[in-house]
């Protein structure tokens, strides 16, 4: 043990023995993080944005570059408030992103293409690292909550298409089928039919605008600006998750779990507890 | 006297504890072998799937799927419930009637013990909600379904979920039964981390429901399906779990700890 260790454990009140618990508990709470990072930005995601980034030819420019920040800017402000209020870390949007990008992965490898056997270029899944990055980034230098969901709710939406582009573009090659022209994308969802799932899904681009060029950063800024609303509100679910809140245990339940003493348990006492226990009769 | 000072008078003699040095307070033993055993369940289930779900698994009518698909959901329901409620009602029955004379390194051990549950807890839920749960979109986006009960179904709701919600349960009834924090107060985040996912199974309920009349096929982003990411949600109340967790442990480390010990010593009153 180097002079400093034992300052630090001298400034916290603890032995060496002690240390070496509180070191093994930080190892378990890693642990319980990483798993409870990984599995509710994943559920989360899934079920509100999953469609849109199943599939190559679903990624389309209308909804899966509005919901996808939207949706997972939720988890990121969230563990991003966790983990800033408990442990002044700035970890919290880069943890999800890098969990969620390890889950999907291996999702994408073993069910879409161990199960069902769909090529992975056709399932290829989409990232939020950049926007991530930018957020954890902001909190850290500003920490300021506030400053982070206006300038980084809005940087979170506008880098998702950009920073998902360069694996994107080769999709967007113009093919020609049956004397009309689609892009590779379409052909691959042409090609591996999805027999359960409605076509509607897909085929979602409406507008006149769009026959004009591309209207994706119409998308894209609508999502920057709801972006900014999503992080305050989870940031603010975040911060309530945090609350150690406690509420009293009834009087028999309390004698029930164990809890023979009275005073110092606390907790409602039922109407005649002390009648009873003194054995005096009213 | 200063800090530095302390420090050095302290480290100068031997270090003694209110617990002996080689005292263990935690015991991961049992977490791994749990860990092993789901992790042989769930890949164990992952492989059957793989053998058996496109060959006996496409139409619920066939007598192989009853064979392959329907008897282990007939099989998988009571025995997990069945090994519960065994775990549950060992947990009660062992309970600590008289928590009030728990010492410190009891206590401390037990919070270790509640932490391994947790680990257990949210190993078996990462299983459905990363591995199983996006297996389900891939099968019923390929697969017209013809029953509620389809080969994805059996194995992610009838298996996985139950199997959390076992873990979930058992880390409420020990923390309840054997630590006093939780046995004089209900935690507000621990029943949120444990009723919360463990409502994803009657949720079920509505899912089948709109996918029997609405529609069959699989919109996974749908409003049907929106219950399971709320009640999903309430996952994140573990970070307020884990604060109460600490705070006590926080201050056993401290009660068990020989320079606190030295620190109350040299606080009291020359004679």
């Amino acid at each position: 043990m180097t002079k400093n260790d034992a300052a630090v454990l001298t400034a916290a009140e603890l032995s060496p023995q002690a240390a070496k618990w509180s070191r093994t508990f930080d190892y378990m709470i890693i642990v319980i993080a990483a798993f409870l990072v990984m599995s509710v930005t994943y559920l989360n995601f899934l079920l509100l944005a999953g469609d849109w980034d199943f599939f190559i030819d679903f990624k389309d420019r209308e909804y899966w570059v509005l919901i996808y920040p939207i949706v997972q800017i939720m988890m990121a402000a969230a563990f991003q408030a966790i983990f800033w209020n408990l442990f002044r870390l700035p970890i919290g949007a880069t943890a999800a992103a890098l969990l969620f990008t390890l889950g999907v992965w291996i999702e994408r490898y073993q069910s879409w293409g161990g199960l069902s056997y769909f090529p992975i270029t056709l399932v290829v899944p989409g990232t939020f690292f950049a926007g991530a990055l930018i957020l954890d980034g902001m909190l850290c230098i500003t920490r300021s909550f506030v400053v982070t969901g206006l300038f980084g709710g809005v940087l979170f939406g506008l880098t998702f298409y950009p920073s998902n582009w360069a694996f994107l573009a080769p999709y967007f090659q113009p093919v020609k089928l049956m004397d009309s022209v689609t892009s590779l994308a379409s052909l691959m969802g042409y090609t591996f039919a999805r027999t359960g799932t409605p076509e509607y899904v897909r085929l979602i681009e409406r507008g006149t605008l769009r026959t004009f060029g591309s209207p994706v950063w119409v998308s894209v800024f609508f999502s920057a600006f709801v972006c900014i609303f999503q992080y305050f509100f989870w940031w603010l679910v975040g911060t309530l998750a945090t609350k150690a809140t406690f509420i009293p245990v009834g009087y028999r339940f309390k004698q029930l779990y164990g809890m023979k003493d009275k005073v110092q348990s606390g907790g409602a006492k039922p109407v005649g507890a002390e009648i009873k226990t003194t054995g005096v009769v009213a | 006297m200063s800090i530095s000072r302390e420090y050095s008078r302290s480290t100068a003699e031997p270090i003694r504890g209110s617990v002996d040095a080689n005292t263990k307070v935690y015991n991961l033993i049992p977490v791994v072998l749990a860990w092993g055993f789901l992790l042989a369940v769930y890949v164990g289930l992952r492989l059957y799937q793989q053998a058996f779900a496109f060959k006996y698994g496409l139409d619920s009518t066939a007598p192989v799927f009853e064979t392959y698909w329907m008897s282990l959901f007939k099989t998988e329901i009571p025995l997990i419930f069945g090994a519960g409620f065994v775990i549950w009602a060992y947990l009660w029955v062992t309970r600590d009637r008289n928590m009030d004379a728990l010492t410190p390194e009891v206590e401390l051990k037990r919070y270790f013990y509640l932490v391994g549950w947790f680990l257990i807890y949210i190993f078996a839920f990462v299983w459905i909600a990363v591995f199983f749960g996006e297996g389900d979109a891939t099968w019923h986006q390929t697969v017209v379904r013809d029953t509620a009960l389809t080969p994805s179904h059996i194995v992610t709701f009838y298996a996985c979920v139950p199997l959390y919600m076992v873990c979930g349960v058992s880390s409420l009834m020990y923390a309840t039964t054997r630590l006093p924090a939780f046995a004089k107060s209900y935690s507000v985040p621990l029943l949120m981390v444990v009723i919360g996912p463990g409502l994803i199974l009657p949720n079920l309920g509505f899912n089948e429901w709109g996918h029997a009349y609405w529609f069959t096929e699989e919109i996974f982003s749908h409003p049907l399906h929106w219950g399971f990411p709320v009640l999903g949600w309430t996952g994140l109340a573990l970070g307020g779990l884990l604060v109460q967790v600490m705070s006590r442990m926080a201050q056993l480390f401290k009660q068990l700890s020989p320079a606190d010990k030295a620190r109350v010593v040299r606080s009291q009153p020359a004679e």
